[in-house]
């Protein structure tokens, strides 16, 4: 490297602001190719590991960290978002209830995959919901009542 | 015994039940036959590095052989032993080229035992601090950065 490059230098001592000065055949230089260096150093030792690798420390992670660990850069964020990572990361959140078979919850917006559910699927979802906004009506009737009771509330 | 050289040219001679705990030198040397006494080389790892793997190798030596992969297992970095978390305590620089030396060996105790480490420094840890700690550059727009906080503000602390 010293050859091809013309510069020999001892380890860049970069400052707190990134400014770093590199000793170059004696002689201070501060400049961007300087810059440049340290980050060859100091290199960003987790994003550019090998896919298969940074995949698999990843698969370690819970969701929060694997939340987190996807917002630092672009390519974390990319690694972070594998559709692999989080499904294994569902399966195991929802384990205790895999006998239950897939299930549309009442309240979500499934206009768009309306065409792919049948008679059945609608149904028991219009089912669902009726049922439970009835027992919410009668929780809130309830629980109006007893603050009734107890505050004199009308 | 076994003679494996480095890529700076080290050498050197391990059992038989070390080498093979590298799937790798195993699948050679079943290739090459008992006969053979040239060391094999590994261009990809260097002195220094081989040193700590066979060391982990060595006490490893009498563990049971690795049981295949459990897809429905939840895999969590909680379970490392004592003694390899010792083994562990290393510079980054020195964790992250064991690691790849344990996938180019096809190790995979160590390689996992590796992941799992850098897995355990990530829990628990601020972006800024995750990217901090790795050196990773932040290289969002504002725009980006903002969008992508949206999507993460379920995992905010309250």
């Amino acid at each position: 490297m010293d050859d091809t490059m013309g510069l020999s230098f001892s380890t860049p001592t970069a400052t707190e602001e990134g400014t770093v000065t590199v000793l170059k055949r004696g002689e201070l230089i501060q400049a961007d190719s300087a810059l440049e260096l340290s980050h060859h150093c100091e290199e960003d030792r987790l994003s550019n590991q090998p896919t298969e690798l940074v995949t698999r420390i990843l698969s370690f992670l819970d969701a929060k960290s694997l939340a987190l660990v996807g917002a630092t850069n672009t390519r974390m964020h990319c690694l972070a978002g594998q559709e692999l990572l989080w499904k294994d990361l569902c399966k195991n959140r929802w384990a205790d209830k895999k006998h239950h078979g897939y299930m549309l919850h009442p309240f979500v917006e499934y206009k768009e995959i309306l065409g792919r559910l049948s008679t059945e699927e609608k149904r028991d979802v219009l089912r669902r919901r009726f049922q439970t906004r009835r027992l919410m009506t009668m929780y809130w009737i309830k629980s109006s009542w007893i603050l009734y009771r107890i505050d004199g509330w009308s | 015994m076994v003679k494996i050289t480095s890529s700076d040219n080290q050498e050197f001679t391990i059992s038989k039940e070390i080498a093979n705990q590298s799937v790798l030198i195993k699948n050679m040397l079943e290739d090459v036959g008992e006969s053979d006494d040239q060391p094999i080389p590994l261009p990809n790892v260097s002195g220094a590095i081989l040193q700590k793997v066979i060391e982990y190798a060595t006490m490893h030596k009498d563990d049971p052989p690795p049981a295949p992969e459990d897809e429905t297992k939840l895999k969590t970095s909680e379970d490392i032993e004592e003694r390899d978390k010792e083994f562990m305590q290393l510079d980054q620089g020195t964790m992250f080229e064991i690691i790849l030396a344990a996938n180019y060996l096809d190790m995979k105790n160590l390689l996992d035992l590796g992941c799992k480490t850098v897995a355990n420094m990530i829990k628990g840890k601020s972006v800024e601090e995750v990217r901090k700690l790795f050196n990773i550059v932040n290289d969002f727009t504002p725009e980006e950065e903002e969008q992508i906080r949206k999507e993460n503000e379920w995992c905010e602390d309250r």
